[in-house]
């Protein structure tokens, strides 16, 4: 019943921003209404967090996390009424060729495998894992016990590891759902982890299926439910999957608009890569190096006036994320002066930058946690060879140099960190991994040979 | 590269694929443990500093933690860390620093170890003793 409570509380966000991305970008393909049900399902949750945020900045009261759900459900009926005629909510028919039927079935039959694996482990930890208790449940709870003095929960009195300087976008949904509920029922948490997790595979899917064919965005799918490490951490209620799905969006949306040249498509990607800031620090660093791209792609297309589409979408979480950061917010603990070294010194600590190194090199054969691995994808991709089509040349560069600077900063983090770095490195590399590995399938299987064309012409 | 290769290549990565998805069910299926459903280590926490929780003032936003990384050279650390961890999250909104100079203080010490600790103390400190190694100090 839980399960079913935690699902529901946050469904009317999850069902809003599909209806309002749909208004906001036409078109009625199966494949597209599944990008857009996918997306729409983060971007009601992190709109969410950010207005219920506000209220709770202005009033220190816990209130309006439904109202706000229900206000933005509205907006997404009204918009979805107005454009009924010309944008309806009808998946244009479908015609499935012999291969992408079985490929169909394949997807199908491992999507039960995985379902099954991820509810048995779900069940069995009903308050999620380390993270969850240490920073964002935590926090929740700080938030909902006290909400008159919820800025506890950002005291530079509390011990670094619980970092306390993490934006609010889970915690404070997790919250709000409790406050509905009425009690701090641990299943909510986890339903909103896995309505990111289900919102990576919709956009994920939806997103190929367009660029490329069917049967393409089922395999990137069976890939995608090969690693078990999404799913474990889905289950944890830790935040990864959370900043993996608005990463994974805001990329997609580049690809999508140097396609079809919308500027909704620049503003909704202003708005994931700022809701990736409001969920971590990492996001944070991605709002650089995603910004980045989309600059360089832009540039490129000599349409650097369109990036005013970009700030529009970006407005409302920066500004809110730079007043937490610049006036709430506890120094985070990387930057600490009280760190045992000063930041030169951990600059120049070169076998530092060894073991960075070598952690970063063995992520190629074991980042997952299953059979698939990264180096696996890359041999399959040496087989099949690339697509031949020319046509995103722009998008690929643009979002490598984006993947590229995430993971250079990530190795910079590594270098700077005043804690011990073995401890550090195998505490999280492989949830920064996370957060870059779906969007590296997409890059990946867009930019590959199909499997209606290898099929077709063997 | 030949064409049927391709097609191998393709029918091989979907093979492992599946196999990786199997092998995560099995693997779930074998550590399958229905205890855990509703009584995972937090729970257990959440129980037992439950006593003390309502036995600590209301207007009470701080206070101390003393665990065996304070007493002792010889203690586990992933073990320490999960415990205060694990206080923080019972004890919110009230927050759990590392310091025992502070007028209430968490102590998560075995009894032997809370007499050494107690023996540095100043003498007035009242203590409330709670079940499983747990005190709540009170330094007036």
């Amino acid at each position: 019943m839980n399960y079913v409570l935690g699902f529901l509380v946050y469904l009317p966000a999850v069902l809003a921003g599909g209806l309002l991305v749909h208004g906001l970008w036409h078109g009625t393909q199966p494949s597209r209404l599944l990008f857009k049900f996918g997306l729409g399902a983060g971007l009601g949750l992190g709109l969410t967090s950010l207005i219920t945020f506000l209220i709770l900045l202005f009033t220190n009261r816990l209130i309006g996390f439904m109202v706000v759900q229900l206000i933005l459900l509205l907006c997404g009926h009204a918009l979805t009424w107005r454009n009924w005629k010309s944008n309806p909510i009808i998946p244009e028919r479908f015609t499935w060729t012999r291969t992408q039927k079985i490929l169909l079935g394949v997807f199908a039959v491992t999507l039960l495998i995985t379902l099954s694996a991820y509810v048995i482990y779900a069940v069995m930890t009903p308050t999620g894992r380390f993270d969850a208790w240490m920073i964002y449940n935590r926090t929740a709870r700080f938030i909902y016990r006290d909400p008159a003095h919820w800025q506890n929960t950002l005291s530079p009195e509390l011990y670094w590891l619980f970092h306390a300087d993490y934006p609010l976008l889970v915690p404070v949904n997790v919250a709000g759902a409790w406050n509905t509920l009425g009690s701090e029922i641990m299943r909510a948490p986890q339903a909103q982890s896995a309505y990111f997790l289900i919102g990576i595979f919709c956009v994920l899917m939806g997103a190929i299926a367009q660029l490329r064919t069917t049967g393409q965005s089922l395999l990137a799918g069976i890939t995608l439910l090969a690693v078990p490490v999404f799913y474990y951490t889905a289950a944890r209620e830790e935040a990864d999957i959370t900043v993996a799905f608005f990463i994974l969006a805001t990329f997609a949306l580049l690809y999508l608009y140097n396609n079809e040249q919308k500027p909704a498509l620049i503003a909704l990607a202003g708005l994931t890569a700022g809701l990736a800031a409001w969920t971590k620090n990492e996001g944070l660093l991605f709002l650089l190096s995603g910004s980045a791209a989309w600059l360089v792609m832009l540039h490129r297309q000599n349409q650097l006036k369109e990036l005013k589409w970009y700030a529009l979408g970006l407005a409302l979480p920066l500004a809110v994320i730079i007043y937490f950061k610049l006036f709430l917010a506890p120094p985070n603990d990387l930057f600490d002066p009280a760190g045992s070294t000063n930041l030169f010194q951990r600059f120049t600590d070169f076998e530092k930058y060894t073991i960075i190194a070598g952690n970063f090199y063995s992520q190629i054969f074991s980042f997952g946690n299953g059979k698939i691995s990264i180096l696996l994808i890359a041999v399959y991709g040496l087989f099949i060879g690339l697509e031949k089509s020319n046509n995103r040349k722009q998008s690929v560069i643009a979002a490598m140099i984006a993947v590229f600077l995430q993971l250079a900063g990530y190795f910079l983090v590594y270098v700077l960190t005043p804690h011990d770095i073995n401890w550090h490195l195998r505490t999280s590399l492989y949830r920064l991994m996370v957060h870059i590995f779906p969007s590296a399938l997409f890059i990946f299987f867009v930019s590959v040979t199909d499997p209606e064309t290898i099929i077709a012409n063997a | 590269m030949n064409p049927l290769i391709k097609k191998l290549a393709l029918i091989l990565f979907i093979l492992v694929s599946v196999y990786s998805s199997v092998s995560y069910l099995i693997h779930n299926v074998q550590a399958w443990n229905p205890r855990l459903i509703t009584n995972d280590g937090v729970y257990d926490w959440d129980a037992r500093l439950a006593d003390l929780r309502a036995d600590l003032p209301p207007d009470v936003n701080v206070v101390g933690y003393v665990s065996d990384w304070d007493v002792t050279p010889d203690y586990n650390y992933p073990d320490n860390e999960t415990e205060y961890v694990l206080t923080q999250y019972t004890m919110a909104p009230v927050i759990v620093t590392r310091d025992s100079g502070l007028e209430w203080v968490i102590v998560n010490l075995s009894l032997k170890d809370f007499e050494t600790w107690a023996a540095t103390q100043p003498a007035d400190i009242k203590v409330t003793k709670f079940p499983l190694g747990l005190f709540l100090v009170h330094k007036p």
